[in-house]
């Protein structure tokens, strides 16, 4: 048992560095004035049922949300992810209307044959940090079909 | 020594044609000034990952396959204004002062009362390895490198893929 114990510390040890960069992100815009942190229940059941299940090709997935139209500057939170996110990561899309006030980055980091996506959208008063682990070849089969891009959006 | 800094300088003359030249496409006075800015970033590993976005049964979705694997990068910066040249209209100029003697103009659509392309394209003898296309608006400016090799029959196949307007549809249309 003691055994046991000792090797899934060991795993848990190993295994949270590789995400304790979207924990700092979330906690530095939580720091942020004018948002607040949401809580989602069941959330890490959530979790642990897509890590056990691998629905769609999708390995793993953190989400946050932050509630708050507070005076907001995308470039300071933009800093905030850039300096705080996982080596590898590189800019994908950054998208900012300053007439609807909305705006979103992406982040991808291409792990063999998987992507993690890091996004961060806001629009009126909701901020949302997402991220997604999913498989790059069942992504590119559902987003083949026009008809399953309209479902995964849906989704 | 003189023949260390021989070696030296010829290494250097040797490299510098080979060397990825890096073209600057932001400029924070346009982000500043505009009402909408997208910038999408593709560099050759998600270029390969987004190759897998185009099937290998269809022979023209094959071919931008294989034409997108062997790019090193696309690179998109486009910003819409709330009035007219609210941006600099000589911001070509600043573009094409980055580009080598390589670099020869393409395609240059100019029109006082609809939108202004300029293509340039760095000829590698036959080849082109590399496109800056500027396509500019009262309201509306856009700026796409393709950087790496590319089949310029293929390349209209690109148009509306990964950012990069379209052109030659929207001319037709006019």
């Amino acid at each position: 048992m003691t055994k046991r114990a000792l090797a899934a510390l060991l795993l848990l040890a190993v295994a949270l560095p590789l995400h304790a960069d979207f924990g700092e992100i979330a906690r530095a815009i939580d720091r942020h004035t004018g948002v607040k942190r949401q809580w989602i229940p069941f959330l890490g059941l959530a979790r642990t049922v897509v890590r056990v299940i691998r629905p769609e090709g999708v390995h793993d997935f953190q989400l946050a949300t932050f509630e708050g139209a507070g005076k907001i500057d995308p470039r300071e939170l933009r800093g905030i992810v850039e300096s705080k996110m996982g080596a590898g990561f590189t800019p994908l899309v950054r998208a900012w209307s300053r007439r609807s006030g909305e705006w979103s980055f992406i982040y991808v980091r291409p792990i063999g044959n998987r992507i993690e996506l890091m996004v961060l959208a806001h629009d009126d008063e909701d901020t949302v940090l997402v991220r997604v682990d999913v498989d790059a070849d069942v992504l590119a089969k559902e987003l083949h079909e026009p008809r399953n891009v309209h479902r995964v959006a849906r989704r | 020594m003189r023949k260390f800094l021989f070696v030296f300088l010829l290494t250097l003359l040797t490299a510098m044609p080979a060397a990825a030249q890096k073209i600057n496409l932001d400029f924070p006075e346009l982000a500043e000034r505009a009402e909408e800015e997208v910038e999408i970033t593709l560099d050759a590993s998600m270029l390969r990952m987004a190759g897998k976005f185009f099937s290998g049964h269809d022979a023209d979705e094959r071919a931008v396959r294989d034409m997108i694997n062997g790019l090193s990068g696309i690179y998109v910066r486009s910003y819409q204004f709330g009035s007219d040249w609210e941006y600099d209209r000589n911001l070509f100029k600043r573009v094409k002062a980055q580009l080598g003697a390589t670099w020869k103009p393409f395609v240059n659509v100019r029109s006082k009362t609809k939108d202004n392309v300029v293509i340039m394209a760095d000829m590698r003898g036959d080849k082109i390895t590399g496109l800056v296309i500027i396509a500019s608006e009262p309201r509306e400016f856009t700026i796409v490198n393709i950087d790496g090799p590319i089949d310029i029959e293929r390349l209209s196949s690109l148009e509306g893929e990964f950012g990069i307007p379209h052109i030659t549809k929207e001319r037709d249309r006019d």
